[in-house]
């Protein structure tokens, strides 16, 4: 009886075996289905039709005036920013009617910026407002402020599909 | 083995040690050759001088006799031995002490063994006779080799891709973070093709780490599967264990007997 315990435990020692031989081979098949990706050229990228927005906005946007207002009943400042000047398009349709523009903010000088990606990060991100909001060919953005007595510098930038222009001469204003 | 007959041979093992080393008591030495070793009862009202015991054991199967140890000064002179045990031996009829020949196995080259094992996917365990083992680390080699090379050729592609970006950002506009298109789709910018790179590179090491543990593991496996096949090579002896019972007296007799040489 030991002997026959003996005979079937290899049995099925054989057949787990065999079980996994075939999980690996299936597993490799698998692998191999899912391809090898060969390694890309060094100037792959160096291709505009391979960029997200392809060509960026230009020229870049101009700031003509920025006016504080006092509200004395909400005692805050109503800021307005004058960009009606700007001529700003997508190069690659050659309009601006898909653009977005981004209005940015520092308490600092942005001349003191160590990086020129400084001006582009999402923390001094205020807001944007689309092209298709204008009315007019006044280009104006309207927000509050609380009465902070300090100096505040803005700065605007265009975004097409991807892309987004240099930024905007800066101007500023005490509030 | 029946678990009964297996609790009968320690029995008389242990026995058979004890008396060994206690002859003085039980047993009497015969001749300067061969001492007579024989297994009674503890009960001394039941103990029969060493003849009447034989007389009756005779009675009931004459052709049992005692099994002699011969002594070790015996062994050395060879065939006195042999023709002084033989008696003994050929008495024997119905529980049958034989005279067989020692086994050996064949010894395993580890070298041969190892050797196997990293050049040949299992090699090591089928050169060992250790067919399942072989078959697992066939298979987990096989994936791990094909592993090491398929995770390191999607490094080389991602590692491709992150210095393609990053070189066409800095020429294109080294201000702005670019998106680029994926070849695998979406578009990233070069920190998103980075950490991908990193990525890769993690899976590659795990891979290298994985496949080197299951080869290891094997080598191991294969080491002590050689060395223990190497060790029963001694040649080796059986024991020979002689049970009697005796209805009359109710008496259940065992006796065993070992050879050894060497």
């Amino acid at each position: 009886m030991s002997m026959r315990l003996f005979v079937n435990e290899k049995r099925d020692s054989a057949k787990r075996g065999e079980k996994l031989l075939l999980f690996c081979c299936c597993f490799l098949l698998a692998l191999s289905a899912c391809g090898i990706n060969e390694p890309v050229e060094e100037d792959y990228f160096n291709d505009i039709d391979r960029v997200k927005g392809r060509e960026k906005p230009f020229p870049a946007p101009v700031i003509d005036d920025i006016t504080a207002t006092y509200d004395t009943e909400d005692n805050v400042y109503i800021i307005e920013i004058d960009f009606s000047s700007t001529q700003t398009i997508d190069p690659d349709t050659g309009t601006n009617e898909y653009l977005r523009y981004y209005l940015y903010y520092s308490f600092d000088d942005p001349a003191g910026f160590a990086d020129e990606k400084d001006y582009y990060e999402e923390t001094r991100l205020l807001g944007y407002i689309d092209e298709s909001q204008f009315e007019t060919s006044e280009k104006k953005i309207m927000l509050t402020a609380e009465v902070l007595n300090r100096r505040v510098y803005f700065w605007i930038t265009a975004m097409d599909d991807g892309r987004e222009s240099d930024h905007s001469n800066v101007d500023f204003i005490d509030i | 083995m029946q678990v009964r007959e297996r609790g009968n041979i320690t029995a008389g093992i242990l026995l058979m040690l004890c008396l060994f080393f206690s002859e003085a008591a039980f047993g009497e030495v015969h001749s300067p050759a061969i001492r007579h070793i024989t297994v009674h009862s503890e009960d001394d009202t039941s103990f029969r001088s060493e003849n009447n015991l034989f007389t009756e054991m005779t009675a009931f199967d004459k052709s049992v006799d005692t099994v002699s140890v011969p002594d070790k000064r015996a062994l050395l002179s060879g065939e006195q031995n042999k023709k002084a045990a033989e008696p003994a031996l050929r008495k024997s009829g119905k529980h049958e002490i034989e005279d067989l020949n020692p086994s050996a196995g064949e010894e395993v080259s580890l070298f041969m063994a190892l050797t196997l094992d990293v050049t040949v996917p299992g090699g090591g365990h089928f050169y060992t006779g250790d067919y399942y083992w072989g078959i697992t680390f066939c298979a987990l080699k096989l994936l791990g080799v094909y592993s090491v090379y398929y995770f390191y050729q999607e490094w080389q592609f991602r590692r491709s891709l992150y210095n393609s970006s990053k070189r066409a950002n800095e020429e294109m506009d080294p201000s702005h973070d670019l998106e680029f298109e994926d070849p695998e789709g979406g578009h990233k910018t070069v920190e998103e093709f980075r950490r991908e790179y990193d990525a890769a590179a993690q899976r590659i090491t795990f891979a290298i780490l994985a496949t080197l543990a299951v080869y290891t593991t094997s080598a191991i496996l294969v080491y002590f599967k050689v060395k223990r096949i190497n060790e029963k090579v001694i040649p080796t002896f059986p024991l020979q264990v002689n049970s009697t019972i005796i209805p009359d007296t109710r008496e259940d007799i065992l006796s065993m007997g070992y050879t050894r040489r060497f």
